[in-house]
């Protein structure tokens, strides 16, 4: 297979967009077996352009190096998103693993977490990407039933948060055949760093029981639960023991990388002042 | 140690190569010896070894062809549009021809003795 190897090296290096789009619907062991086999200057470029859901599982499949070695090359946000995708014992090891100053930017976040969204949210919420087509959403859905629960969020190659829609939206052709096509285009969202108190008075529960959560630069990183902030308000409010844990257990590595971190979480807060939702 | 990749993903991947970047994909295929042209056209759908093919220079094409299993050729000539089979039959010598018309079924064999009639045209 050499011949083929070499070829599909040219193919990863001079159209990395295309490549990414190809190996999305392989299954995520082969295209950690892909990415794996290239050097990792190359390999990072099509990951970096996979939608996200494929480009964690991917992360997740690949040995320990291999995963750091990408990491590693990319913007710290970005990371960290890829990070909190995964299991918590894998997260953990790709931590570890990751030299500094990564590790110490996700350490030094986890310790100064505050009692905000980012603690309580789902960390991988249903999400699709506005350039695939309807039937790869439903290709995607299919395999993926328990998202069919939530209302789906839509975002853009960079995951920022472009929309939401829903199953009778995809199913409607009139639109386009594109996600983007066949969403609403606008989606308020909680800010990561918001507030729990704060965000739990919000309007937007009004005409929401579930909201999508973004970082300061509009990147989806989590959807959040009318039902579970409520459910965890006493706890909240009375055991900052369990809250420790929380942040530790559930959503220790939702700042990972906010690196630039502290800083940007602290110019964060100042501008969106806690609990603030944006559209 | 690294899981290998399987075959039938790099074919996925090599059919998406060289459908959207053709001749991207025969340029980089060129300076594949006769031995790894062959290997190519058996990893790749018919469909892509034939835009593969169909772009390589006729006497690079014929040596893949030349080193092509029978399965291989079989499966190419079995299947292949017209076009591009019109342009490359008649390049091939005719021992690689009469080694083709031995292994293809019997339409596929008439269409390219039409084609040998007509002279490749």
């Amino acid at each position: 297979m050499e011949a083929g190897l070499r070829l599909l090296r040219r193919f990863l290096a001079e159209h990395p967009r295309e490549a990414a789009v190809a190996l999305e619907v392989s299954p995520s062991s082969e295209a950690a077996a892909v990415l794996s086999d290239q050097p990792p200057e190359i390999a990072v470029q099509v990951w970096k352009q996979m939608a996200i859901p494929a480009a964690a599982a991917a992360l997740g499949a690949m040995e320990v190096p291999s995963a750091v070695a990408l990491l590693c090359r990319i913007e710290a946000p970005l990371a960290a998103l890829m990070i909190f995708r995964q299991n918590l014992p894998v997260a953990r090891t790709l931590t570890q693993a990751c030299p500094d100053p990564w590790r110490t930017a996700i350490e030094r976040a986890c310790s100064a977490g505050p009692l905000s969204v980012g603690a309580l949210m789902h960390p991988a919420p249903p999400a699709l990407p506005a350039d695939w087509t309807a039937r790869q959403a439903g290709e995607f859905l299919t395999k993926h039933p328990e998202f069919l629960a939530f209302d789906i969020f839509v975002v853009d190659r960079s995951w920022h948060l472009v929309g939401r829609t829903d199953l009778f939206r995809l199913a409607n052709s009139a639109g386009g055949n594109t996600v983007g096509a066949r969403m609403q285009p606008s989606a308020p969202s909680l800010l990561l760093h918001s507030a729990v108190a704060a965000a739990r008075e919000d309007a937007l529960w009004r005409s929401n029981d579930v909201l999508p959560v973004t970082d300061a630069a509009g990147l989806l990183v989590g959807a959040l639960s009318h039902k579970r902030l409520r459910s965890k308000e006493d706890k909240v409010s009375d055991e900052p023991v369990e809250l420790r844990s929380l942040l530790i257990d559930a959503a220790e590595l939702a700042w990972t990388g906010f690196t630039g971190a502290v800083d940007a979480a602290a110019t964060v807060t100042r501008q969106f002042p806690s609990g603030e939702a944006r559209s | 140690m690294a899981r290998r990749i399987r075959a039938r993903t790099l074919t996925h991947l090599l059919d998406s190569y060289v459908r959207q970047f053709p001749d991207d994909a025969a340029l980089a295929a060129t300076g594949s010896s006769a031995v790894e042209g062959a290997e190519l056209l058996t990893l790749v759908a018919g469909g892509s070894a034939w835009v593969l093919l169909d772009r390589l220079h006729p006497s690079v094409s014929v040596e893949w062809l030349r080193h092509g299993g029978d399965p291989v050729l079989r499966r190419l000539f079995e299947r292949s549009a017209p076009e591009p089979l019109s342009r490359l039959w008649p390049t091939l010598d005719t021992s690689l021809q009469t080694r083709v018309m031995n292994l293809v079924d019997a339409p596929t064999a008439t269409r390219l003795k039409s084609l040998a009639n007509t002279g490749g045209g």
